[in-house]
Formats: structure tokens, C-alpha cells, sequence
């Protein structure tokens, strides 16, 4: 790099801003993104850069993000790159191709051209399906004011002569020079145009790369869209690397005969004065009762609602609180944000939909008041500055879930609301993981598929680290069952590494909306998505908080319907009414069913690892419920917190503090940082960061965390901050460390104590009506860590009875049959939910079904869906086993148009043909049909034959199960048999692998070490049905886990 | 390959993916029985190296299935039914005998593996199982399909193999990953293939008249041309293989052997009789004669076809039939009024101006050479790279002027810093 500065300094007199850049934003046409195109030409000195990417500003806000980053703690060291930073030109632009060939790049002068431009990429994207355009000159007549054209060859007389009327002077003809001859053609021809017709010409590198060693990806890419590999590619592949950010020498060596041309980019850059800076977001304006403005009736709203919160009146520092909220939201001029977001919880309350705020929002007693968020603010202190902030000046980010099978309710009454042209959804960009990448260049480098799919199944769930860390012998044997080469593989690895994380498409957020008062259309282009009807903005929730826009949130949380169904099934089958807020809290039933760990199924403390957490912690109330929700995170666990808080909440070490000034921020968590709002506290306290920089620290944490310039300013910065509070060095360095080991990820307070909430009142139905809640649980798949075979499994084995699916009894839900569950239709697999309900009301319409044939007439299904059915067991009450029933559909004639319409074959010898199903074929009908059976489990059935198998593991198989080794002491080797749960390798566990399996008795947990991981990593991977030899490892909590030596399959 | 085993029966049919079919009705006896005819076939395959599997049935369709569930079986004569009894279900998927499944027209009613998975699904698992169902059934649930399976099944599926005609010509190719200079090593490799070729030979009752050989050497394109010509004609091996020896002998092998195609020409056992209607002498058959003449005259002839590669040497080859060439252009897909276009990079290659003599083989000039030539620009006209993910290829092309006044073009290859002559304008 000292060698580039170096000429730059030698060439300051070349001034040139490329004003044609293309990022990977450019979907397979681009290999570099956004943020290194900015990057190298500020590294190399150009002036300015203009992206102009396909059809779209996609790529802009990152690249505007990157040229003007300006952060708190930027290290002095870098203060000329920043400096230099400040005075390069980002200009926004977008390339727009044309059916013959050619294109048009347009960038925008000023607002009104940038608006334009928003516009035309709009009318041009809206229509079209993914990847097309619809884009044609004639559309340029409207738009073309306050917008600059440069037109790329091959040029079109009749076209260069329409876009010279629309642009006049500001059309110009862009040339470069990549060593090619057809360059020199279209360069040959611009002269020609410039001679004869005096139009105007512009030099550019055409970059599709930031740099020529880009070049390898950037032709897996042209593979990719093309669909052919790189040996078919011929001359579809660039045939040189030219296409990149060049040093100024050599672009001035390059235009040696024509510097005019370098300078004019310049000239151009100087007649764009336009920013994203200048895009100033305008909320709508919330539609208030007449007598009212928006904030006397957002005062008025919070006033009832603290009433209806607060029926005694609010405490002294509760309404000290909303005060101070109120005025702050009324300086920043956010009182419409919060009317709307009322508004759209009024609807969802009217609906009896569920929801509930979570996020940063929790923080705000105004959110609580109005109803938006559950946790009140006296049960936890609330960081206000986490919500909304005046240093920040960013909008505040408000997440609300509802339940996720009516939140499309919610959003379409958002669309209803305010149309179209004013709401889309926030998108996201869809990038590529590492396996799609793999498959790609896999597929480029001629490797076929059959050999492709086995080298993804031997990464398995770590991703490319497994192939990387393969020993030689291992990799060599690797490879010729692979059928490929070592410089393949090595290409591969490489390859997909750069390919990792570029985009692939863009997706629709899960819930982010953007509301605008004028058209959207004017601010960001807004494109199709793949969701009928459906459209999405080009820019993603991070660019929208850059360029501070206001976003909603509106979300699905599969509990939210879990309890909402459950409140409604106990109203309905149990008359008893119950909601979130009339749940009784401090139950003790409740909190020792937590303590016991049997919390399958409950919200956020069902995993594997939440569960091993809650014996230890043992929650007592609900504040341990919402740290044991914030605990059990990738930020505390890889910071150390999890054992110092057990150990000081049990009083087993003392609580100890770095500094006096830290004990009012850490003592309710015995002296370690557990929320984001500590770590932030932290800041403010003893480093001396002002609010606003404490909140930048925490977006630090999350996002920009590996930045290397950045992290030694924010050490300098909170280490001369405790210095200056007279924290001694050592104590310094090791808050430092502190706050650096919880950067990954941390739950906020206010999130954690949300979250909380659900978590007691799933633990409390489950706790108090197991029958009822896992009945709402299975109507409200798929959510949750467990699938509905472990939920039965459970809820069986705490006593609930299930009843089998029966065509003439079940709904199209798990519905409630007295004390037992009878499965409903839901529970089939690819049966369409159509046909169920049509049969639902045939019977209610019409009674019970007389047989087979009566059924088949009186619903009108197709053979396959009838043959889903049978296979389900659910025609057993015509007295068919399931096997006669299949044979007797399949031969059934279901020809609508035939006389013979459901008529009995004439020769109906078969179904005494068919063999009777042993307990193990049923059970597997069972699950290919459903996913489970209720009658018996594969274990139960296969026990019985490895007890009586000889050898060394009969003795260790006999009498244990996942009940019976909870007896034996730590140490103690045992083999146990099961069938797999659950899967975990979590980032944060130096590559321990945690499994879950079960067996008829219940759930064992299993350790496996990186080395038998490694070893048996093919065998987990392909078998659902393990055996697996270890050891017992108990603990004093009454933990005990099998730790693995070694794993085989179950079977054959 | 199926020509060798026209030594077995005339009548023999090939099918792909791999499946002959022989009808050794006729030839058994003349082979010691069925039990000799499967030990030659088998012998046969492995002299050729192929990794076999064999079977004999009534029914091609039957035998088809041995070969993958018994191989090296032999059903006795009518019991072909008895003999599918014990095989597994997923037996019925390999029933197809000549025809495959997809140019079946009874396979419409439904998929056999559909059928398959439905008898697993009510716990029918061998063919013996399904063999129970009455015909009726099988037609009242599958229709024409469900009625071809029992047919088959009960080996009452009648299939003629017709004879076999081979067309192709006797043509292969060597190609050597590491290139041989080792006359010895180059003869077994060659025997090897040379045998599949004569057992080819054999099958068609043909001699092979001559044998040519065009060896591609590893450096600077250089070929060798041989040809053995046997004072009769002939399929012994070792005839060839001596006459070969000679052959090689006299040719330098300094500059190893990269690659080597060679071809038969073969001649009757005995006099065709030519059919009424076939035209004595086509057009082909005139420009052959020529081509073959030219290549006695050692000259190298064909159609000029274009390539879209990257290279300017490779963007052509002389070609001996005559095809199109659709050049690689923009792909622009329309839905509606809407569209995209995938780039073609690269496509003004193919227009881009080339010298009117290009050598064969870039020559690498010396330095004493460069300094003789006068480099009509400082910048390349032309950068072009290619194959980086094989053998990096990267090359910088200028126009120099000779001393002599030829307008020369010359690059300088970047991967290794070598300036070659490439042609003349």
C-alpha cells in the first residue's frame, strides 16, 4: 500500500473519479463489494467514486457508509486516512442496460435528479420478475432532468441522437482502454462522434472488480449466471483482468494521448452535488382526532395508558420517567412513529391477535404505557438511551411480534392503511452461505454433482474449516472419492471463501416495514418480490438505520400463538380465562418444574444448553428468569460470566468490584456484566463515554467489532477514560477484556425481561395444564427447538394421553378429547390443508362417514391424497388396517367423468394378499406419515434385540436408558441407544459437539470431544439411530450427561 | 464396444446406459452350451478389460435383472418366472429388456418406481409377492403399465433382438498424463487399446488392411504420422505389434509422446455384396478420397471451424465434416415486456483482426532477435489470459516491424517472460 501512496504522491496533478463502479450489488456481474471498491479507490487517490450498479441504487448506502465512516473512536493513526476520506466524492448512479446491448449509466445532479432516478428504477423494477427490466429510452423523456447520461457502447446512432436531445450537455460517451481491439473500435468510433457531432467523451475503467486478482471470482461468477462451468465458459469469460481500479500512473499512462479525458471525470463529479446525507426521512403523518395534534394526542394517549398501566397512578420516578420520554420524543418529532405504532397495536388488540414489544423498545415507559411493550418498569431498571437517543439522532427501532400465524393480518392492514406507493417491506439480501458457494464454484470448476454432494455431506455442520483441517492422508483419500484434484480442492477452498457472503438475491425482511409520507418511490427504488403482491425496498434494515429511516418491525413469534391458542383452549374445554396479564406470577409449581430442567417446549429455556444452565442457577423468581434468558448467549459464555454468577449467586466466591463506580451497575448481577445495558453503563461510568458513544460502542459490538483501526481507538478510548477515573492499569485491561469478550452478542435488559414473560407463562401453562399447552404447541408448528415427536414423547411421559388420528372424529387441529389430545389432520405430511377442511365440513354438514366408498364419494380427493390418509391409520374406523385401506384406494377408479365413479374393483383379491404389519413396519408407516408414533418408539421395539446381542456392550445395554443412568455414578462406562434430537455445535463451544437423543424413557444429553467428533462426524451425520459407548459424567446439581468414546449406528 | 460380441451371435442389441443383449439361441450349441458362452463372454470382457456383469434368461428383460441381483445366473429354460420369485421388489425397475422405461409406450399410466415404493408401502417385498396378483389387478391399477409388468414378470415378455450392424469407424486415442518417451511403454500402452480394436474387428468378420498412427509429441506441436501396412490382411496382435515396433523405431522420441490416435482400415472377410439401391460412390465418400489424398501427400486438410476460445490459436481447428457455428452471443431472455441479458464478455474476439498467416507453433525469439524488432507501441494491443484455473495462460500482443519491413505479431508471455513470434500480417 506504501508503494500506491507513494504514487499518488507522485502524481497528485492527476485528478480522476471513476464514475462507472460496479459492486457485487451487481448480482453475479460484479466480484468486489461495495465497501472495497470505495476503499481501493481511496487508497489509490481518486477523487471520487460513482457505483453504478445493474438496475438498482442496491449497493450505494454501503458504499456511502464506507467513504464517510466517521466514528468516535477512530485511532489518531488513521486521521489522514480519514481526513482524506472527508473530501472523497461517493456518487450515487445506476446502469441501466438496454435490449440491444447498450447502456445508459444515469447519476443523479442533485435531489431532484436522485428522485428521478429512484423513480425510473422503480417503474422499470416494479413490474418485472427477478433479475429483468423493463427499461426502454423512451422512458428517459420523462425523467432525464437533473440527471447526468453516460452512454456505454456499442452506441446506436438513433439512440445516442435521442439521449443527446433529452440530456444535451449533460451526455456523455464513456471509453476505456482494456487491451482489447474492441475497445480501441469504440474508441475509434467515440473520436469519430466527437469530431463530427461535438459529443462529449468521459474515460472510465469500466471496473468490475476492485482488483485484477478478483479476476478468478468474477469468471465463477459469469458461470454462475451463464450456468455452465469455466471449461464451457470460452469466450463468455473476460479474456483479461483489466477490468479494476487502476493506480493514477498507470491511468495517466494509459490517456498519455488524451489527459482531457481523465480531467473531464472531474468535471462531472463537480456538477453532482447530491449526498445520501441529503435524503431526509419524513415520517407519515398519524391521523389524529379533529382538536388535536399529533402531540397533544400522543400526550393524551400516554395519559390514559398510564391510567390503565398504572390504576393507582404511576410512582414519583415512573412518571419522573415519562416525562422526561415525552419531551424527548417531542423534540426529536417522533410522535407520529409512536400514534402509528399504537395504531397498529389497537387493530391487533381488536383482532385478539397477540403481541408483545420486545428489543430496545422494553426500555421506554411511554412504549409501556401505550401498550407496545409488557415489561413494567418497576420490575427492572430501563436504559431510556438504549431506545432512543439525541446524541445518536437515529430513529427508534421498535420490534413488536405477533403471533405468527395472524401477523400477515397485521401487515395487510399496514398495506390497507397506507398503500403501496407509501409502505413496502425492508429487504434482505440473501447472500451466499457456504455450502450454496461451494456448490457454485463447484460447479464451475467441471466438478459434478454426484461428487459436489459428497463433499458437502463431509463438511457436515462446520462448514469449510472441515475440509481445511483434514489431515494429508485423510485429504488425499478424500479427494480420489471425490474425483478431484488438489489444485481443484485448493481452488475450491479459496473460491468459495471470496464468494462467501456475496449476494445472491434480495429476500423480503422477516417483518421491517418503512411508512413514508411522500411516495417511497422518491426516496428508494422499490422492487417486486418473490411474495405475490409483495414489494420490497433495495436497501436492508442496516442501510435504512444509516440513513436514519424509520423502520417498524412487525414480527411472528410462534409462542405468542402457542399461548393465545392455549388461553383459548383453557376458556373453551376447561372454562377457565386466562390471559398474559392474569397469569399468577411467583407460582412454585412452576419455578421447580424450571428448576427440574422439564421445560420442553417452554420459550427460550428449552435447549440443551438452557437446560443444563437451570439446575445450577435454580430460577426463584422472575428476574432469575431473565438472566438466565440473557445468560445463555454467545457474548456471556465466550466473556467467562456464566460460572463466576452461578458461583457468587450460590455464594461460593466472594462478589468483588474493579472499581467503587461499578457496584451500582453490576451488583444486581453479582459484580458480572450480563446485559448490553451494563456494558454500556460501564462506559459511561468509568470510561467517560458520553451517551450517545456508549450506544456507538454497543453497534460496535455487534457489527463492525473486527475492525482493526477502529478497535485500538475504542482501547485507547475506554482505557484512558479508567485511567482518568483512577482505575489502575491492570484493573483497566481487564474491564477492556471484559467488554471485548461479551462484543459478539448480548441480550439487552429490557429484551431479556420481554422474553422473560413469555418465558413464565409458557412455563406456568406447561406446568399447570400440560395437556392444553402442548395441544396450542402442535397447533402452532413449526416453532421451537423440538420437533412434535419429542413434545408427544414428553407430554406423554408426563401423563398426558394422545388418541390417534380417526377420519371421523379429528379436526384439522390437535384438538382436546376430555383428558387426552386426539391428533388432528395437521400432524400428515403433504396433505393440503383444502382438502382437510373440506372434509371437516362434509362431516359436520353431512355426520359421520358410513366407509371407505362413502367417504371417497362424499369428498371428491385425489388417489394420492387419499392414499396420504390411509397411510395415517386415520381410516381404521371402517375396519381396514392401513395396508387394506391403501390397497383398496389404489384400486378405486377416481376418474370424475367415469360412470364407475368410487365403484369396488371387480377383483378385489389383493388386500388377502398383503402381509401383516409387524410393530416395527407400523411404527415406520407411522413416521413416514406423521413424523412419530404414538403406539411405540423405535428404540422400545429394538431394545429387546441388541440386549440379547453378544459382546462387550450387552452388559452396559442391559437396564440402562436415559432414566436408569441417572443412578450411576460419574465415570461409570455405559452404551446407551437412541434415536437423535437434536444437533448442536455451537461457535462458542471450541468445537464440543452437544447432542440430544431419546429413547421410550425420555431425553439424554451427550458430549462428544472435537477428536470423537471428528471421528464419527460422517456417522451422525447419515443416522438418526445411535449407538453410543462413553462414560457418565454427573453433576452435584443432578446433571448427568453421557460423554461419548465412541459412536456406530443402530442399524445396518 | 457391443462389436466384440457379435463374435457370440449376429444377432445382438446395445442400449444405453450400457446393455447388450445377445440372442445366443442360435450360436449356443455352436459354443459347447450356455455355460461356455458365458465363460467366453465373460473371458471376452476381461481381455478387453470391462468390468461385466452377465446373465442368461429367456427374456432380455429377465436377464437384464440377473445381471444386477445374480450375476453370472443362468435361468433355466422356462423358469424365468420361478427365477425372479426371490428377488427383491426394486427388481421390477430393471425389467426393461431392449426397451428402456422412458421409450416405453406402456410406461404411461405410471411410474414403476411409483409401484415399486406403493407394494413396499403395503408391505409386499419380493417379486414372488406380486407375482400372487391376478392380471386383472394388475391392469385394474395401473392400466397398460400394471399389464406389461405382469408379462414380465411372468416371463411372458417376448422381445426379438435383431442383428447388428456396426457402422463406426475403427477409430481411438491415447492420451498420456505424463508424456512418454519410452518406446517399450508406449507399445504395451498401445496393445492394450490395439486389442479392443482388432476384438471389434473380429466381431464384424473384418481384417485390418492398415493401421495409422498420428502421434502428438509434448513440445512445440510436433507430429509423427506412421503407418503399418501388413503384406495381408490380418487381426493378429502381434503381427501389428512387430510391424509397430519397426514403425516406432525410426521415429526420434527426444520430444516425448503426448498423444496418439490411431485407426484401422478394415477390409472384408469376404466380398460384400453391394445393395441395388445404394449409390455406388456419395459426396462423403469423394471428399474422404480426397482427404485421403491430401494426407498422402502429407498435407493437412478439413474444413476451417470456428471456436469461441480465448486464444487465437484455439479459436479455430480444421475440422473433417462440415458443421455450422453458432457463435456464443448475448443471452437476452424476454418474459413479457421485460428482459435480461447474460453477457457474452468476450464474443468481439472472434472479430477482432489476426494475422493472415498464424504459425502452427509460436516461435520464441532469442534477444538478439527482439532487438532487431521495432515495436510499433509502447502498450500491448491486446492482453489476453486464459485457463487460469489449469495452467495459467497470459499474454501481451504487439505489432513489430522486421528488419526485412514485415509487419510482425509477437507476444510476450507473462507467466514466463518469453517474447515468441506468432504470426505475419
Amino acid at each position: 500500500m506504501d508503494i500506491i501512496k507513494g504514487s499518488v504522491l507522485d502524481y497528485p496533478e492527476t485528478p480522476y473519479v471513476e464514475l462507472l463502479g460496479r459492486s457485487y450489488f451487481s448480482f453475479l456481474q460484479g466480484a468486489s463489494s461495495p465497501e472495497e471498491m470505495v476503499l481501493q479507490a481511496q487508497e489509490l487517490g481518486y477523487r471520487g467514486l460513482a457505483l453504478c450498479d445493474l438496475n438498482g441504487l442496491y449497493g450505494v448506502v454501503r458504499a456511502h457508509r464506507q467513504a464517510h465512516h466517521n466514528s468516535s473512536f477512530t485511532s489518531p493513526s488513521d486521521f489522514a486516512s480519514s481526513a482524506q476520506a472527508k473530501s472523497f466524492q461517493l456518487i450515487v448512479g445506476s446502469e441501466l442496460k438496454l435490449k440491444d446491448g447498450g447502456s445508459v449509466a444515469l447519476l443523479p445532479m442533485n435531489r431532484e435528479g436522485y428522485t428521478r432516478l429512484c423513480q425510473l428504477i422503480t417503474q422499470v423494477q416494479r413490474p418485472s420478475q427477478k433479475g429483468f427490466s423493463l427499461f426502454h429510452l423512451e422512458l428517459l423523456a420523462q425523467h432525464s432532468d437533473d440527471l447526468i447520461a453516460l452512454a456505454l457502447p456499442p452506441w446506436n446512432m438513433d439512440e445516442l441522437k435521442f439521449l443527446h436531445q433529452q440530456f444535451h450537455d449533460r451526455l456523455y460517451l464513456a471509453l476505456w482502454r482494456d487491451l482489447s481491439w474492441q475497445s480501441r473500435q469504440f474508441e475509434h468510433q467515440a473520436f469519430e462522434l466527437e469530431r463530427h457531432l461535438g459529443l462529449q467523451l468521459v474515460a472510465t475503467q469500466r471496473p468490475f472488480m476492485h482488483e485484477a486478482q478478483r479476476k478468478p471470482l468474477f469468471d465463477v461468477l459469469t458461470c454462475s449466471l451463464h450456468r455452465v462451468s469455466l471449461a464451457e465458459a470460452k469466450t463468455r469469460l473476460l479474456h483479461n483482468s483489466e477490468r479494476h481500479l487502476k493506480p493514477l500512473r498507470q491511468l495517466k499512462q494509459l490517456w498519455q494521448d488524451r489527459p482531457d479525458l481523465l480531467e473531464r471525470t472531474l468535471e462531472i463529479a463537480q456538477r453532482i452535488c447530491f449526498s445520501l446525507d441529503e435524503l431526509k426521512y419524513q415520517y407519515p403523518k398519524a391521523a389524529v382526532p379533529p382538536g388535536f395534534n399529533s402531540s397533544s394526542y400522543l400526550r393524551d394517549l400516554v395519559r390514559r395508558g398510564t391510567l390503565w398501566r398504572f390504576p393507582q397512578g404511576p410512582t414519583a420516578a415512573v412518571q419522573s420517567l415519562i416525562d422526561k420520554e415525552m419531551a424527548l420524543i417531542e423534540e426529536l418529532q417522533y410522535e407520529d412513529y409512536f400514534i402509528t405504532l399504537w395504531d397498529i397495536c389497537q387493530f391487533a388488540r381488536k383482532q385478539s391477535i397477540l403481541f408483545q414489544g420486545r428489543g430496545s423498545a422494553a426500555n421506554s415507559v411511554v412504549c409501556y404505557v401505550l401498550g407496545l411493550t409488557a415489561v413494567n418498569p418497576e420490575q427492572i431498571d430501563l436504559l431510556f438511551e438504549r431506545f432512543i437517543s439525541r446524541e445518536r439522532g437515529e430513529p427508534p427501532d421498535i420490534d413488536i411480534d405477533f403471533e405468527s400465524d395472524r401477523r400477515e393480518e397485521v401487515l395487510q392492514y399496514v398495506y390497507k392503511k397506507y398503500g403501496a406507493d407509501h409502505a413496502a417491506m425492508v429487504c434482505t439480501v440473501i447472500c451466499f452461505r457456504t455450502k450454496m458457494a461451494l456448490r457454485e464454484v463447484a460447479l464451475a470448476l467441471g466438478i459434478d454433482l454426484k461428487s459436489v454432494g459428497k463433499i458437502v455431506q463431509s463438511m457436515g455442520k462446520e462448514g469449510l474449516s472441515a475440509l481445511v483441517q483434514m489431515n494429508e492422508s485423510n485429504l488425499q483419500l478424500s479427494l480420489s472419492n471425490w474425483g478431484i484434484t488438489q489444485t481443484q480442492f485448493q481452488l475450491l477452498i479459496d473460491l468459495t471463501r471470496q464468494m462467501y457472503g456475496f449476494p445472491r438475491h434480495l429476500g423480503i425482511h422477516t417483518g421491517g416495514f418503512v411508512i413514508t409520507q411522500r411516495p417511497l418511490s422518491e426516496c428508494v427504488p422499490v422492487e417486486k418480490s418473490s411474495m405475490v403482491d409483495r414489494y420490497v425496498v433495495q436497501w436492508n434494515k442496516d442501510d435504512l438505520e444509516s440513513l436514519k429511516m424509520m423502520k417498524i418491525d412487525l414480527l411472528g413469534l410462534g409462542m405468542l400463538s402457542a399461548l393465545n391458542k392455549s388461553f383459548a383452549l383453557l376458556k373453551e374445554k376447561r372454562n377457565c380465562s386466562l390471559s398474559l396479564a392474569t397469569i399468577p406470577p411467583d407460582d412454585s409449581k412452576t419455578y421447580k418444574m424450571i428448576q427440574q430442567a422439564q421445560t420442553v417446549g417452554v420459550f427460550q429455556i428449552e435447549s440443551r444448553a438452557q437446560m443444563s444452565l437451570l439446575p445450577r442457577l435454580l430460577p426463584k423468581c422472575f428476574y432469575d428468569l431473565v438472566v438466565e434468558v440473557a445468560i445463555v448467549r454467545p457474548g456471556p459464555i465466550q466473556g467467562g460470566m456464566v460460572h463466576p454468577y452461578i458461583r457468587r449467586r450460590h455464594g461460593l466466591e466472594p462478589v468483588h468490584y474493579a472499581h467503587p463506580d461499578l457496584k451500582p451497575i453490576l451488583s444486581k448481577t453479582y459484580g458480572v456484566p450480563i446485559f448490553q445495558e451494563q456494558i454500556m453503563q460501564i462506559a459511561s461510568t468509568v470510561c467517560g463515554f458520553t451517551p450517545g458513544e456508549a450506544d456507538e460502542l454497543r453497534r460496535l459490538m455487534s457489527s463492525s467489532w473486527k475492525d482493526a483501526s477502529l478497535m485500538q481507538g475504542l482501547r485507547q478510548r475506554l482505557i484512558n477514560g479508567m485511567l482518568q477515573h483512577g482505575i489502575q492499569m491492570e484493573f483497566a485491561e481487564q474491564v477492556y477484556k471484559t467488554i471485548v469478550g461479551f462484543s459478539s452478542y448480548g441480550f439487552p435488559e429490557s429484551h431479556a425481561a420481554s422474553f422473560a414473560l413469555l418465558t413464565y407463562a409458557s412455563s406456568y401453562l406447561k406446568a399447570h395444564h400440560p395437556d392444553v399447552f402442548v395441544c396450542a404447541l402442535l397447533n402452532s408448528q413449526p416453532m421451537g427447538f423440538y420437533s412434535p415427536r419429542v413434545l408427544i414423547a414428553e407430554a406423554q411421559r408426563s401423563g398426558v394421553p394422545f388418541l390417534p388420528l380417526d377420519v371421523q372424529h379429528s379436526d384439522y387441529d390437535y384438538a382436546l378429547e376430555g383428558p387426552a389430545v386426539r391428533v388432528g389432520f395437521r400432524a400428515i405430511y403433504g396433505l393440503n390443508k383444502k382438502f382437510i377442511q373440506q372434509l371437516i365440513a362434509n362431516r359436520q354438514r353431512h355426520g359421520p362417514f358410513s366407509s371407505l366408498e362413502n367417504l371417497v364419494e362424499r369428498i371428491h380427493w385425489p388417489k394420492s391424497a387419499l392414499m396420504h390418509l390411509a397411510s395415517s391409520g386415520a381410516l381404521a374406523c371402517f375396519g381396514l388396517s392401513p395396508r387394506a385401506a391403501l390397497w383398496k384406494i389404489r384400486s378405486m377408479n377416481l376418474e370424475r367423468e367415469s360412470f364407475f365413479y368410487t365403484q369396488s374393483p371387480v377383483y378385489e383379491q389383493g388386500p388377502d394378499l398383503l402381509p401383516q404389519e409387524s410393530e416395527w413396519e407400523s411404527m415406520h408407516r407411522e413416521y413416514r406419515a406423521q413424523g412419530y408414533s404414538l403406539s411405540s418408539h423405535p428404540i422400545q421395539i429394538l431394545r429387546p434385540h441388541f440386549q440379547s446381542t453378544k459382546g462387550s456392550a450387552r452388559h452396559s445395554l442391559q437396564g440402562h436408558n436415559s432414566l436408569s443412568i441417572k443412578k450411576l455414578r460419574s465415570g461409570q462406562p455405559v452404551t446407551l441407544i437412541g434415536l437423535l434430537a437434536s444437533y448442536q455445535k455451537p461457535p462458542t463451544a471450541k468445537g464440543f459437539v452437544f447432542l440430544t437423543l431419546e429413547d421410550e424413557f425420555g431425553l439424554f444429553n451427550v458430549v462428544l470431544n472435537p477428536q470423537i467428533h471428528l471421528r464419527f462426524r460422517q456417522t451422525l451425520n447419515a443416522n438418526p439411530l445411535l449407538k453410543i459407548s462413553g462414560c457418565i459424567e454427573s453433576h452435584s446439581s443432578g446433571l448427568t450427561h453421557l460423554k461419548a468414546k465412541e459412536v456406530s449406528p443402530l442399524l445396518p | 464396444m457391443a462389436e466384440a460380441f457379435l463374435q457370440l451371435s449376429p444377432q445382438l442389441q446395445y442400449r444405453d446406459p450400457g446393455f447388450i443383449f445377445v440372442d445366443i439361441s442360435s450360436t449356443t450349441r455352436l459354443f459347447g452350451g450356455e455355460v461356455s458362452i458365458l465363460k467366453r463372454a465373460r473371458d471376452l470382457s476381461q481381455s478387453l478389460q470391462l468390468e461385466t456383469s452377465l446373465a442368461i434368461a429367456d427374456h432380455p428383460s429377465t436377464a437384464q435383472t440377473l445381471s444386477v441381483y445374480q450375476p453370472s445366473y443362468i435361468s433355466p429354460p422356462n423358469r424365468d418366472s420361478e427365477t425372479l420369485k426371490p428377488l427383491p421388489l426394486a427388481a421390477l425397475n430393471h425389467l426393461e429388456g431392449l426397451i428402456s422405461w422412458s421409450s416405453t409406450a406402456e410406461v404411461q399410466d405410471a411410474d414403476i418406481r411409483e409401484i415399486v415404493s406403493f407394494f413396499n408401502l403395503v408391505g409386499l417385498r419380493q417379486v414372488g409377492d406380486v407375482q400372487k396378483i391376478p392380471r386383472e389387478s394388475w391392469h385394474q391399477q395401473w392400466g397398460k403399465t400394471g399389464e406389461m409388468l405382469w408379462r414380465k414378470i411372468h416371463g411372458q415378455d417376448q422381445q426379438l433382438i435383431s442383428p447388428y450392424l456396426p457402422q463406426e469407424t475403427l477409430l481411438d486415442s491415447l492420451h498420456f498424463d505424463f508424456s512418454v518417451s519410452l518406446r517399450s511403454f508406449l507399445l504395451h500402452s498401445l496393445e492394450k487399446r490395439l486389442q479392443i480394436l482388432l476384438a471389434r474387428l473380429q466381431g464384424r468378420g473384418q481384417l485390418a488392411q492398415k493401421l495409422r498412427l498420428h502421434l502428438h509429441c509434448e513440445y512445440s506441436q510436433q507430429q509423427h504420422f506412421l503407418e503399418v501396412h501388413p503384406a495381408l490382411p490380418t487381426r493378429d496382435s502381434e503381427v501389428l505389434m512387430k510391424l509397430l515396433e519397426h514403425k516406432l523405431a525410426s521415429i526420434e522420441t527426444s520430444n516425448p509422446i503426448q498423444q496418439v490416435e490411431f485407426e484401422i482400415l478394415p477390409v472384408a472377410e469376404r466380398v460384400e455384396q453391394l445393395d441395388f439401391w445404394q449409390p455406388r460412390i456419395k459426396d462423403q465418400d469423394r471428399i474422404k478420397d480426397l482427404q485421403g489424398l491430401l494426407r498422402q501427400a502429407e498435407i493437412n486438410s478439413g474444413f476451417v471451424q470456428l471456436k469461441d476460445e480465448i486464444l487465437p490459436e484455439e479459436s479455430w481447428q480444421l475440422s473433417f465434416d462440415f458443421m455450422d457455428y453458432e457463435p456464443l452471443e448475448d443471452q437476452v431472455h424476454i418474459d413479457g415486456q421485460s428482459f435480461q441479458i447474460k453477457p457474452v464478455h468476450s464474443q468481439h474476439l472472434r472479430s477482432a483482426p489476426r494475422p493472415s498467416l498464424l504459425l502452427p507453433t509460436p516461435k520464441a525469439l532469442s534477444s538478439k532477435e527482439l532487438r532487431q524488432l521495432e515495436f510499433l507501441s509502447a502498450q500491448p494491443t491486446e492482453r489476453l489470459e486464459e485457463s487460469w484455473w489449469e495452467i495459467s495462460r497470459g499474454r501481451d500482443y504487439y505489432l513489430a516491424l522486421s528488419s526485412k519491413g514485415e509487419c510482425l505479431w509477437i507476444y510476450h508471455d507473462r507467466i514466463e517472460d518469453r517474447y515468441y513470434l506468432h504470426g505475419y500480417y
